[in-house]
């Protein structure tokens, strides 16, 4: 269930309906819905573009596609949220 | 020189209760914890020996976590329309309240007492019930009837760890026990009364500021096993619901996460110790949302868990 954290300062779980994140150096928390915790995983695979992280999904995922404002939202949030 | 050994309350002679408690030599554990009470309330003195019967107490204990009194403040209050404080170490957290309250204040005092100071525990507001080794947390909002259904699942073959505060070890995910009273709102008061006859309530205060309260005493069983972590293997999240069917439903983990977050006195202060202690809690215990109306199908749906 805990996967290692990226960098040094994050720790997360991942479950199939979500995730949650803490920052250390922050102490912040983060809780994700099962769709912008994909995102993320894509996001840090090939980089935080909509496109790559569409491409990277719809490998797995027939509606990714269809889903660029979504991603780009998703996107949006985690890049705020400092998790990208 | 050795010091007496800890007794069960009920133990003691009347008299030699209120010597110890009037001269502020009581020491009642409490789970993990050792509280050393001065009171000149005869309330105090006759709720504690109502509903801590079997709790193990000491004269002049050589060590005690938490240095409570409950004592009238020097003013006109003294004696005009009486009011008491409750004070650790001398600061008193709250507001004077009547006489009359000052059992109630002295639990709620000592729930700020571990709430504030215990952060060896990750603590949550929460009950706790076990059966043998394993543990239902159930956290739940003021009102959603928690402690109704803790009080009648402590007395319905649960053991009663805790009514308001879970205690997590983060270490090891064990939840330790308090088996203290348990506290009753308004129309709870007779719903438990007429429900568990054999069960043990003081007098309710009236007007409080949570309305009318009563503290239900832990049965017997609890006491003796309070020193006996559990594992918590499920987290349900009451809510009592008039006209309702039993009607468990399944609550996603992230949210889960948020209300426990939500429920835990010191997150902030535990930091990642704390995230990861719940994180963990989460991976393995399902959290659901039950309604119910009536005990007899709650606690049938309780003994149906699997660990």
């Amino acid at each position: 269930m805990r996967a290692p954290p990226p960098d040094h300062s994050l720790i997360e779980f991942a479950w199939d309906d979500g995730g949650a994140l803490y920052d250390c150096s922050s102490g912040d928390t983060h809780l994700l819905d099962p769709f912008t915790l994909a995102v993320l995983h894509a996001a840090r695979q090939c980089g935080p573009t909509p496109e790559a992280v569409r491409d990277l999904l719809a490998r797995t995922d027939d509606t990714a596609a269809e889903q660029l404002s979504r991603i780009e939202s998703a996107l949006d949030q985690l890049t705020a949220a400092r998790l990208l | 020189m050795t010091p007496a050994p800890f007794a069960p309350l009920g133990t003691l002679p009347r008299e030699t209760l209120a010597r110890w408690l009037a001269q502020g030599r009581l020491g009642l554990r409490t789970g993990p914890f050792t509280f050393r009470i001065a009171s000149k309330e005869a309330i105090v003195a006759d709720n504690l020996r109502l509903l801590y019967a079997h709790h193990l107490v000491i004269d002049s204990p050589p060590f005690a976590d938490f240095h409570v009194s409950l004592e009238r403040p020097a003013s006109p209050r003294r004696w005009l329309r009486p009011q008491v404080d409750f004070r650790l170490d001398g600061y008193s957290p709250f507001l004077s309240l009547p006489a009359p309250q000052a059992f109630a204040l002295f639990e709620w005092g000592m729930n700020w007492c571990i709430a504030s100071h215990a952060h060896q525990y990750l603590l949550l507001h929460a009950a706790v019930l076990a059966r043998g080794d394993d543990a239902a947390l159930l956290p739940a909002p003021p009102g959603a009837g928690k402690s109704t259904l803790c009080a009648y699942l402590a007395h319905r073959g649960w053991r009663l760890l805790s009514d308001e505060l879970a205690l997590i070890d983060p270490a090891n995910g064990l939840v330790h026990g308090l088996a203290r009273p348990v506290n009753l709102k308004n129309a709870a008061i007779d719903v438990i009364r007429d429900t568990l006859p054999e069960a043990v309530l003081n007098t309710p205060v009236p007007d409080t500021k949570k309305g009318t309260v009563a503290h239900l005493a832990p049965p017997a069983s609890a006491v003796a096993e309070v020193d006996r972590p559990a594992r918590l293997q499920w987290i349900v999240t009451p809510r009592y619901l008039a006209g309702s069917a039993l009607h468990p439903a399944r609550i996603p983990r992230p949210e889960a996460m948020a209300m426990l977050i939500d429920n835990a006195f010191n997150y902030d202060v535990l930091g990642a110790t704390a995230f990861t202690a719940l994180a963990d809690l989460i991976s393995r215990a399902p959290a659901i949302d039950l309604c119910y109306e009536r005990f007899e199908e709650a606690r049938e749906w309780f003994g149906a868990l699997k660990a």
